[in-house]
């Protein structure tokens, strides 16, 4: 006799999750797409039929008195060489883009934020994700991951664990 | 016969809503130690398994709302997470980099949003049953303010809302195997 799930579709499964434990703040580029530490995981759906919803939390923050900074998901079949997530689309549903512009050249925003994709099953192979992210070209606006700041002088530093979890609907 | 294979599971999520919530005001004056904050306050324990094991992680996560109520720029407040043993009535740190700051400063006042919060915590000595919640203190420049739950600044078709237009603020907790 089973006492399980009737109806199982609508339940969470294959749950995977990691969390990163950060130990020095990572600092966005202004020129080049960078990896964002503690995003990337190896996931393998159960199902060919079924959802995979990717989730990433991370603490974001500034570096410089501005902070904007642009985020786009990419993959891998094996973990070495990463492409945008989806080719056919330019990759345009998977762009986020967060932080401040100030009339001033001032204004920076800490924040904790969630990164969620809800992608087409790509069968029962292995695939690898991650995110990427960049801040803008020719402005003094570099945001900082995985910390947020208390303003005064002197400042204070404060981690944040992030965690990227996958699973199948 | 299993029918779960080797798949991680993700189990016992409570979630409370609190459907009238009073406004909570942080001020850089009188909150400048850490206060608790309302209706983030959650009962829990990491679920036990028939073999005796516990769940390895919880994710513990809250969602209210957060406005800044004075006129001065820089907006923002720390929030941490604590735990009592004894039900409610000491409290501590949980530690392991639940502590933040949210928020904007110079020139750029934050005038309202959703703050989600989100910790995955580890399970390793923690079998019995805690209280959770979250304390927060307020920065910024003097008589500088933080309003919790109501909003400061909505319009309607009729201009300014007043009243208790408000976003109900959530707490949840789930076991991950």
């Amino acid at each position: 006799m089973s006492y399980l799930f009737s109806d199982y579709q609508q339940t969470r499964t294959n749950l995977k999750l990691l969390k990163y434990v950060p130990t020095v703040a990572q600092i966005a580029s202004n020129t080049t797409w960078q990896y964002v530490e503690g995003s990337r995981i190896a996931y393998t759906p159960l199902s060919a039929e079924s959802t995979v919803i990717y989730e990433y939390y991370v603490a974001f923050s500034y570096e410089d008195t501005m902070n904007q900074a642009d985020f786009k998901l990419e993959k891998s079949a094996t973990g070495v060489s990463y492409t945008d997530y989806d080719t056919a689309t330019s990759n345009q549903p998977y762009h986020w883009s967060t932080g401040t512009h100030g009339a001033n050249q001032t204004g920076a925003l800490n924040d904790l934020v969630v990164l969620k994709y809800k992608l087409a099953s790509w069968g029962t192979t292995q695939q690898y994700m991650q995110i990427s992210f960049k801040s803008r070209t020719g402005r003094p606006s570099r945001s900082r991951l995985h910390v947020t700041e208390y303003p005064s002088n002197p400042s204070s530093l404060y981690y944040y664990n992030a965690f990227v979890m996958c699973y199948e609907v | 016969m299993s029918y779960l294979l080797s798949s991680r599971v993700e189990e016992d999520v409570r979630i409370e809503v609190e459907s009238n919530p009073a406004a909570q005001i942080l001020s850089s004056a009188a909150n400048t130690t850490f206060t608790g904050i309302n209706y983030t306050t959650v009962r829990y324990k990491p679920l036990r398994y028939i073999d005796g094991s516990f769940a390895d992680k919880v994710i513990y996560s809250s969602s209210f709302l957060v406005n800044a109520n004075s006129s001065t720029n820089d907006s923002g407040a720390t929030f941490r997470l604590v735990y009592s043993t004894d039900n409610g009535s000491t409290w501590s740190a949980w530690g392991d980099n639940t502590k933040f700051n949210f928020g904007s400063w110079e020139q750029a006042q934050l005038r309202g949003t959703t703050l989600d919060i989100n910790f995955c915590l580890d399970t390793t000595n923690w079998s019995e049953e805690r209280l959770l919640k979250l304390e927060g203190e307020c920065w910024g420049p003097a008589g500088f303010q933080v309003q919790l739950h109501h909003n400061v600044h909505f319009y309607d078709n009729n201009g300014l809302v007043t009243g208790t237009s408000r976003y109900l603020p959530k707490v949840s907790c789930r076991s991950i195997k």
